[in-house]
């Protein structure tokens, strides 16, 4: 079960929303954990005993001191290595490391145990920090609706572009000319952006139901004019976990260079490990480090260097080993025997240019721009012009079958 | 606020009002009855109420952005609907290859007849520039007949040789095709005017509509010939037994194309007794309107090895077969390996 999907937004969020608001504000962090631990039990499968026996684990260990922080983070190389690696694992170690690290040393379980299970950031963030969850807050229904129209949002960015642009992406990755290469690569690029914001968003929306406030996740990152900001409005709290968690206490940038270039070496090793303990995603990593470094020195990449550097690292992404990723490239520069173009893929470059243009144009802050304003000015049309983009959701899950979240596997 | 609140609210309680109780039990769009309910998305999305007209939706905006592409399909010129599968040579060359170890194994006269899919036929009818990378997967050797060229040749004459919205062949051209295979399986064809054609369904939407999500005014219509009606042709899965070569009570069935002997069943016979050649046709539904024709010059026993539960080795010692012909659609042969239990 996923946020998107029938099962959730027509069952599982009205029935779970209504007993949440129908019980006094003193049970709710209770009903949380019920409501949570249902969710995680119908979206887990076999391994759903992971994350509850996780979380007592790291409350024990947040009695522990930093030590119990470092002992959280070595959670995650354990469960990659004997298979337990499920639905959200990565996430919740992040979420529990911070806590630990934090030093709240809550002694109700229930708390902790909602913070860390707490059903829509559960399975793939946003990344959370215990002192943002607070479920004794009265109803608040400004929040309320704001949190269903992202919801909407999120799930017509995940089922609308993502999951067209996923198909679009198989389609030209399945080519073998350059041209089909180049299509591909900007593909996956809107595709991972709107499966990841789409997720987000939907995940903030649900949060606001319950009365849970959270920062956006995604600001417009393919704006930016450099990778360190694509970084910084791209999985933005990600990147501030990785920034309070492991940047700042090796030092940063405030004891010299050296420090400096060591500090972001581990940020983007432990980045690339987090997505997983691969050659590729190492490569990936990197990469952006090798980039990171370089704007360190005052080099500028300006934004369609950031565009491309951007893009490119995602050739490691959707890479399974170094070697699939060396082909591609290899490809995508024309080298060797490949053809520039085919026929096929004109033809479908054709038929998939107006809807790459239209994600393009969503992926820029200006659709968004517009409905703050009239959600500042006339809310009440707001509501009104959600509607084609719920129809657009309900007919995408009409039609049936969408593709898995991206970053579900993490 | 509070009253988009709770309208929300109202409205996810009615969809899920809807989908608990929803009556629907048969999707006619799909022609298949739906799963059983439970809190699964493939029973909910089933469900969902305006389910077709979601779809609809869906489809329009896919095609006004130019995508031309709605669950597999996509529309080609003359209200053409075609279909993409994937395919691939390996998967092609392991079939064929099984088919020639089948024939190399009994020592009966074995031919192999690969129709073309509508996307490799209707070359005319396909959007422009769409690729040709299919042509790699046409590679006739001795043992395969070569009827691809007669088949592009028809259908570039504007000859109504395929269902604009159905993957199969109509029955002009199951009539080509008898008319090419006559020379490899050493009879003669006979010529059009010893048919006599009769429409018998003016209004026929088949798999590529319905993927389509819409309908076609195809024709089903048949080659009857003078005492096609003494035949007796059997279903041996159902047990189901008529005289002449057509199934009419699957007219007006949820698939009309029924009407063809074979269809979605593993094994059938068509005999006239007579004493005459018996042809074992092992086929996909591409051979369904292709019996019809091979049956007037041999008594037929038909396979489909996608259903056929038995063993085709046995057929072969049980029956005295002058013949074996394998006719199936390049998208069966180069999908899904469906031979490799012949020999076995």
């Amino acid at each position: 079960m996923t946020l998107y999907s029938s099962v959730f937004l027509f069952c599982f969020l009205p029935v779970a929303a209504v007993t949440y608001y129908m019980f006094p504000r003193v049970c709710r962090t209770g009903i949380i954990c019920v409501i949570s631990l249902f969710f995680y039990l119908m979206s887990a499968g076999r391994l759903f005993f992971v994350l509850p026996l996780l979380s007592l684990v790291c409350y024990g260990l947040s009695f522990a001191g930093k030590k119990g922080f470092y002992l959280c983070l070595l959670l995650l190389p354990f469960l990659r290595l004997i298979d337990a690696c499920n639905f959200g694992v990565a996430f919740f170690v992040v979420r529990a490391a911070a806590y630990i690290y934090d030093e709240h040393k809550e002694k109700n379980f229930a708390k902790v145990f909602a913070f860390l299970m707490f059903f829509p950031t559960v399975s793939a963030g946003p990344v959370t920090r215990y002192d943002c969850i607070r479920f004794d807050r009265a109803a608040d229904f400004s929040l309320i609706s704001r949190g269903i129209l992202l919801l909407i949002w999120g799930a017509f960015e995940k089922l609308f572009f993502a999951d067209t642009l996923k198909r679009a992406f198989d389609l030209f990755h399945s080519g073998g000319t350059t041209l089909s290469a180049f299509a591909a690569l900007i593909a996956y690029s809107l595709y991972i952006y709107f499966d990841f914001s789409g997720y987000s968003n939907a995940a903030i929306g649900v949060c606001n139901i319950f009365g849970v406030a959270l920062p956006r996740n995604f600001d417009f990152p393919y704006m930016s004019r450099s990778v360190g900001e694509f970084f910084r409005r791209w999985h933005i709290s990600l990147g501030r976990w990785l920034f309070d968690y492991i940047y700042l206490p090796l030092g940063g940038s405030k004891h010299g260079k050296v420090r400096m270039f060591l500090s972001l070496a581990a940020v983007w090793t432990f980045s690339a490990l987090w997505h997983g303990f691969t050659l590729a995603y190492l490569l990936w990593g990197a990469w952006f480090f090798a980039l990171s470094a370089l704007e360190k020195n005052k080099i500028k990449l300006g934004r369609f260097g950031t565009l491309g550097s951007v893009a490119l690292g995602w050739v490691f992404f959707f890479s399974k080993t170094p070697n699939d990723a060396y082909k591609f490239l290899l490809r995508l520069f024309s080298a060797g025997n490949t053809l520039l173009y085919s026929r096929a893929d004109i033809y479908n470059c054709m038929r998939h240019l107006p809807f790459i243009l239209l994600a393009a144009f969503f992926a820029t802050p200006v659709v968004h721009r517009m409905f703050c304003m009239l959600y500042e000015k006339a809310r009440g049309l707001t509501y009104i012009a959600v509607i084609p983009a719920m129809l657009l959701v309900l007919s995408c899950l009409a039609a049936g079958g969408h593709s898995p979240f991206l970053y579900a596997s993490f | 606020m509070k009253i988009f609140v709770m309208l929300s609210l109202t409205v996810a309680l009615v969809m899920l009002f809807c989908i608990v109780l929803c009556p629907i039990d048969y999707l006619e769009s799909e022609k298949r009855y739906v799963s059983e309910f439970s809190i699964s998305e493939v029973a909910f999305c089933e469900r969902l109420p305006f389910r077709e007209q979601l779809m609809r939706l869906n489809r329009d905006v896919m095609l006004a952005l130019g995508i031309n592409e709605f669950s597999g399909a996509f529309f080609g010129k003359n209200g053409y609907i075609f279909s993409n599968e994937t395919v691939s040579g390996d998967v092609l060359e392991k079939n064929l290859l099984s088919a020639k170890a089948f024939a190399d194994k009994n020592g009966i006269s074995t031919h192999i007849a690969l129709i073309g899919s509508k996307t490799d036929v209707l070359v005319h009818f396909l959007p422009e520039l769409y690729g040709d990378e299919r042509k790699a997967l046409w590679k006739c050797d001795g043992h395969v007949a070569d009827i691809l060229p007669m088949l592009i040749l028809k259908g570039g004459e504007g000859k109504y040789i395929f269902y604009r919205g159905d993957h199969h062949l109509t029955s002009l051209g199951s009539y080509y095709v008898y008319k090419s295979l006559s020379n490899a399986l050493g009879y003669d064809a006979y010529g059009a005017s010893d048919f006599s054609v009769s429409v018998v369904k003016s209004d026929f939407s088949g798999s590529d509509a319905r993927k389509m999500l819409t309908v076609t005014d195809d024709r089903i219509a048949l080659f009857r010939y003078k005492g096609d009606s003494e035949y007796v042709t059997e279903n041996l899965d159902t047990g189901k037994k008529y005289n002449g070569l057509y199934d009419y009570d699957k007219l007006f069935s949820p698939d009309p194309y029924g009407i063809f002997p074979i269809a979605d069943c593993g094994r059938a016979k068509i005999t006239l007794g007579e004493g005459r050649e018996m042809l074992l046709l092992i086929c996909d539904s591409y051979g369904d309107s292709l019996a019809p024709f091979l049956a007037r010059h041999y008594d037929l026993d038909i396979v489909d090895p996608r259903y056929f539960g038995g063993s085709v080795k046995g057929l072969i010692d049980e029956n005295d077969y002058a013949k074996v012909l394998f006719c199936f659609g390049m998208d069966t042969l180069a999908s899904k390996e469906v031979l490799y239990k012949l020999n076995f």
